[in-house]
């Protein structure tokens, strides 16, 4: 799953997710994307659970392309914990996604099987998505 | 040379963010107009009649601008040279007009389209496009919609350099250093098991 190597600080504040994505928002490698349609945060696993239904179902043949990476730290408490007592222990990463942010792009393989691959992959993200194919 | 397309542009007074967006919201889009000889016309255009002319025209083909101003029709060629969208909404939010001077040469990248199943691909291989768009240098009449590039000839680990294309005439691509523009490429991990099947093979 992807992670940072290293971080300067191993908690971040959760803040909020305000506006639209002014980068990253072309599909830039591949011939067809996965755009997101609002904001969350999307965490690793999310991200490799994507990944995989779209490497399953494409099977052989073309590359994915995954445009974001989780490098925002989530912490939690243990259960049955009172409140207090300081922040909680790192519990895995996400990243913060804006609307119009491209998720994935995938390049080499069939437009239909792509997007079929896409939708699949739609599937296992936390926000509302949609395929979108490279304007010339 | 095909006709030009026509598209009917009027003249924006008022510029700034808050009249942009009145602007977007009465269906207009605003535009401007920009050539080499430094002149620059803010513009407004019709979202409908410019989605129609962008997708005849795309960003390789000559557009007449009718330029409205007050009682007068002035007309100007221009190619369509930049198009801003919303993040995720279908809206257009600007448009760049270049304007050009058709008997005088323009560079500016074409796409490339490339054409027929790859010996190499047949074989197993993978078809690699290194340049989606080339540089080149026409006159704006000549502009090809795209470099088509046949690719059935290329075998596995063979490539296409820029000086081997075929291009349409008036169409010079210009570049300093021999570079490939397609080719096909072995597939990933196929030297990998090759080594397995052969190390199964000995045992």
């Amino acid at each position: 799953m992807l992670s940072p190597k290293k971080v300067k600080f191993r908690k971040q504040q959760k803040g909020r997710i305000k506006g639209k994505a002014t980068r990253g928002t072309e599909i830039n490698f591949g011939e067809v994307g996965l755009k997101a349609l609002e904001s969350g945060k999307i965490t690793n696993q999310q991200i490799e659970a994507a990944r995989v239904a779209m490497m399953r179902h494409i099977k052989r043949g073309g590359k994915v392309f995954i445009r974001i990476f989780p490098d925002k730290p989530i912490t939690a408490k243990p259960a049955e914990t009172r409140q207090g007592k300081g922040k909680g222990s790192p519990v895995g990463w996400c990243c913060p996604v804006k609307p119009g942010k491209i998720l994935y792009e995938i390049k080499g393989v069939d437009i239909d099987l792509a997007k079929e691959a896409l939708k699949r992959a739609s599937y296992k993200l936390p926000i509302k998505t949609a395929i979108v194919e490279k304007e010339m | 040379m095909s006709e030009m397309i026509n598209l009917q542009v009027e003249m924006r007074t008022e510029k700034g963010k808050g009249a942009s967006r009145k602007l977007r919201v009465q269906g207009f889009v605003p535009a401007v107009y920009y050539d080499a000889k430094g002149e620059n016309i803010p513009l407004q255009v019709r979202s409908t009649p410019f989605r129609k002319a962008w997708e005849q025209a795309g960003s390789t083909k000559v557009v007449e601008l009718e330029i409205a101003n007050g009682d007068k029709i002035e007309k100007r060629p221009a190619l369509i040279w930049a198009v801003d969208k919303h993040p995720f909404k279908s809206i257009l939010i600007h448009v760049d007009f270049y304007g050009v001077d058709l008997e005088k040469e323009i560079t500016l990248q074409v796409p490339v389209e490339v054409v027929g199943k790859a010996k190499g691909v047949e074989a197993g291989g993978t078809l690699e496009v290194y340049r989606d768009h080339l540089e080149v240098t026409c006159l704006p009449t000549h502009i090809p919609e795209h470099i088509t590039i046949d690719v059935t000839d290329l075998d596995i680990n063979q490539n296409l350099h820029i000086n081997e294309l075929a291009l349409p005439e008036g169409v010079k691509v210009l570049f300093e250093e021999n570079f490939a523009v397609v080719g096909v490429v072995e597939p990933s991990g196929s030297a990998e098991e090759a080594e397995e099947e052969a190390e199964e093979a000995a045992e």
